[in-house]
């Protein structure tokens, strides 16, 4: 067995935030002096974090459902305020090293893509220190032991979004959506904030640590009221309904970025959050109104995760643009990780306690291959994106498989883990989470209903994702041949720095789930975290996949019948809805952004027309005072000397009087 | 405090000394001659002096009168000073009338126009060589006014 001396995990752990970390600095500070090489540091630092957190994640591996319940390690004393004490802890456990080592993992080949990807950009340093600053903000969140420090990584993570996503700041749309996106998840960070000051203000005031936290027994008001302040939270980190609308435009940065930040990794953050705290609350949760209290709350989640799969998966249908396809196929799985995590059921504390732990790890297994293929399907988009002259729409680009040979066969592994065909690992995961939604439903407790009814909402949702999926390939890859002439001489495959880590990822796109998921080898290994419920090993369940495999290969039947057929360019009802995304955004634009606008507008009135006159009316009475003093300062000796002989006769009188 | 003093004529000293200080303060503001009004700020000093002179006399101990011959001192380095200055803005405007100095002036005043100003000395013919027998020829009388 695999172990490593508490002394070499000690030092160990900082080191996979803080390689990133310290080459960002380095590439920030020097960056003017490496140029061309600024990749080299983020990319050996970012090698070194997958590396070490390969090594932590066999170390915990090695110790099995012996982990240790406070594999905690304190470094020091962060900030105290009052009673509250919080430290620089970090916690290695299953899930967190799980999350550390896929994160570094994936941003390891993003890197490596990236630097053949942004070659030439005048920004090139700029683009490796924002992205080494995200990998170090991501592991302080994965490996943080209390929700403050949790909270420093997701604010840097937050940060980091902003600054990639408005990379090429020149442009207007850039700009708008880096705004659009740091202000709608700030919506959600400032829940969480407010979540955190709940839990604290309920809990023995002693700490915000996880384990503080999860040996409490909160009122169960308290509790519901802490979740559902996380919850949104995780709603605007991971874009759900209806905080979803920042991740579309989103996909104005770099490529490498959407698939960094935007698909497989920050977005994922949301998911973590509610995974790390669901389970263990569950498990000490031993009144029925605390067990009502975290089934009031997951049916929240499993709502807006519902809405959001099948929305997203919709608009995808309407979209001509690859990656927005992605975006919004995103959107749709994120959403499936929220139905996942809502899965649950309140009949007694011990059924309530193990389903939770089963669906969050449903959720974060789905979360684990996600990562894996949709940074592939999206490296595959930069790549035919590279190669096309960043034209992207399928209107005016398809054919390319001769083109581009590498390319095609890893976008077709992508798309066929997306659309959830066996053995793709895609296929595994998403029949995991049918798999706990349909026992939610049939648990007994007071949720069945909605949860039934989310059941068949994700199969329609896999119908939904073959269809989308297919199609976006098809048109891609197959048919005439079509070059928009944007592409000039750059139509061939991308350079071996790009085919790489195509390749690479395919590889577990391809097997991960089949390797882990029918094995239980995952469910096992996360649902061994302290606090957990230990995973139960059952059957496969052949009927639920036959069905949910039944509904994707409906979907892709669809799109192959589809074939060829160009979206037109005619507008038409249903397609422009799907398009411009249900017209959420306009409906926010009209009752959030153009009300808030107006009163911006009449605030910036009266604080021209009323407050800044005011001011200027004080500022005018010196002005005037001086005006009608001025003209005794002539100039001539006489009035001068009798100003004093007057200032005499002032003093003589005042002594005289006072006496 | 006052102690004791059979000197009965504090009262008359004071009162000369006060209508001293008040003649000099009078003609300072009313001269316009640099000259003249420095005299008179002369006249002033001399009035506060002779106050000194009085209470000393009265109180019968001599810090009044040692400080007057400091005061006599000082008034005669500033008059020394105050002659030098004088000639220099003579030479520069050529005439002693202190109204023609209004440059210390707020800038948005205008100045104070004088509607009654000492005649310019006439222009002097250049001096004409000494003669043998050492004198000057007559030169006209310097014009002033009050």
């Amino acid at each position: 067995m695999f172990e490593l001396s508490t002394e070499t995990l000690w030092l160990l752990l900082p080191l996979i935030p803080g390689l990133p970390l310290m080459a960002a600095a380095l590439v920030a500070i020097f960056g003017h002096r490496l140029g061309e090489r600024s990749h080299l540091p983020v990319l050996l630092a970012v090698a070194g974090s997958a590396i070490f957190g390969f090594l932590a994640l066999m170390h915990v591996r090695g110790m099995g459902a012996h982990q240790a319940p406070n594999a905690v390690f304190n470094y020091a004393n962060w900030f105290e305020a009052g009673n509250l004490r919080v430290d620089w802890e970090l916690r290695l456990d299953s899930l967190s090293a799980m999350m550390a080592a896929m994160v570094s993992f994936i941003s390891l080949w993003i890197v490596l893509f990236s630097a053949g990807y942004m070659h030439g950009d005048p920004s090139y340093p700029r683009y490796f220190a924002a992205v080494g600053l995200f990998v170090g903000a991501m592991n302080i969140l994965v490996l943080a032991n209390n929700l403050p420090l949790l909270f420093l990584g997701w604010e840097g993570v937050g940060v980091c979004s902003y600054l990639l996503i408005g990379f090429w700041f020149a442009k207007p749309e850039a700009a708008k959506a880096a705004r659009k996106a740091f202000l709608v998840t700030r919506l959600g960070d400032v829940a969480l904030l407010a979540g955190m000051i709940l839990l604290y203000r309920a809990g023995d005031p002693v700490g915000l640590s996880y384990d503080t936290i999860f040996s409490h027994h909160y009122d169960a008001t308290t509790l519901y009221w802490a979740l559902v302040c996380l919850g949104i939270g995780a709603f605007g980190k991971s874009a759900q309904f209806p905080l979803h609308v920042w991740l579309p435009d989103a996909m104005e940065g770099p490529t490498p970025v959407s698939a960094l930040i935007h698909a497989a990794t920050m977005v994922t953050a949301g998911v973590y959050l509610l995974a790390r705290m669901l389970p263990p609350l569950a498990g000490h949760a031993v009144t029925a109104a605390q067990l009502e209290s975290i089934g009031a709350f997951q049916d929240l989640v499993l709502v807006s995760g519902g809405v959001t799969a099948l929305l997203a998966a919709l608009i995808a249908l309407g979209q001509t643009d690859l990656k927005r396809i992605l975006a919004y196929s995103t959107l749709s799985q994120l959403g499936y990780m929220f139905m996942a995590l809502g899965a649950g059921t309140t009949k007694g504390n011990v059924e309530c306690h193990s389903l939770a732990s089963a669906a969050a790890a449903a959720a974060v297994f789905h979360l684990f291959t996600h990562a894996f293929f949709k940074a592939l399907l999206f490296l595959s988009a930069g790549s035919v994106m590279h190669a096309m002259g960043n034209v992207l729409d399928l209107r005016r680009i398809g054919g390319l498989r001769k083109l581009l040979p590498i390319t095609h066969i890893c976008f077709l592994v992508g798309a066929l883990a997306l659309a959830g065909l066996p053995p793709f690992s895609g296929f595994f995961s998403k029949d995991g989470i049918l798999e706990v939604l349909e026992q939610g439903a049939h648990s007994g407790g007071s949720r069945d209903g909605l949860q039934h009814a989310m059941l068949w909402l994700g199969l329609i949702t896999a119908g939904l994702t073959g269809l989308y999926t297919m199609r976006a390939y098809l048109l891609t890859f197959w048919g005439k041949e079509r070059i928009p002439e944007e592409a000039g001489h750059h139509a061939h495959e991308s350079p071996v720095v790009m085919t790489i880590p195509l390749s690479v990822l395919a590889v577990p796109a391809a097997f991960i789930g089949l390797a882990l998921g029918p094995t239980h080898l995952f469910g096992h290994f996360i649902q061994a975290s302290p606090g957990w419920h230990a995973a139960e090993t059952h059957a496969f369940a052949w009927k639920l996949a036959a069905v949910g495999l039944g509904a994707a290969a409906a979907g892709i039947a669809v799109a192959l019948a589809l074939g060829d057929r160009r979206p037109s360019r005619k507008p038409n009802g249903l397609a422009e809805t799907a398009r411009s995304g249900f017209f959420i955004d306009d409906v926010y634009t009209a009752f959030f952004a153009k009300p808030l606008e107006q009163f911006g507008r009449l605030l910036n009135f009266l604080d021209r027309e009323l407050v800044d006159k005011l001011f200027e009316l004080f500022a005018r009475i010196p002005g005037w005072l001086g005006e009608s003093l001025r003209p005794l300062q002539n100039g001539l000796l006489q009035y001068y000397a009798l100003a004093m002989a007057l200032g005499l006769v002032v003093l003589i009188a005042m002594f005289t009087l006072a006496r | 405090m006052i102690p004791p003093s059979d000197y009965p004529g504090l009262s008359q000293h004071l009162l000369v000394g006060a209508v001293l200080f008040c003649l000099g303060l009078v003609g300072f503001l009313a001269r316009r001659n640099m000259i003249l009004a420095f005299l008179n700020a002369e006249l002033m000093v001399q009035g506060v002096a002779l106050n000194f002179v009085a209470f000393s006399r009265y109180r019968g101990n001599l810090e009044g009168q040692s400080f007057v011959l400091f005061l006599l001192t000082v008034a005669a380095c500033e008059a020394a000073i105050a002659m030098a200055l004088i000639l220099v803005l003579y030479k520069n405007r050529g005439t002693l009338d202190v109204s023609v100095w209004q440059e210390l002036r707020e800038d948005s005043l205008d100045a104070v126009e004088d509607t009654d100003p000492l005649p310019l000395p006439a222009a002097q013919a250049p001096m004409p060589p000494l003669p043998t027998a050492g004198l000057g020829p007559q030169q006209p009388e310097e014009l002033s006014r009050v």
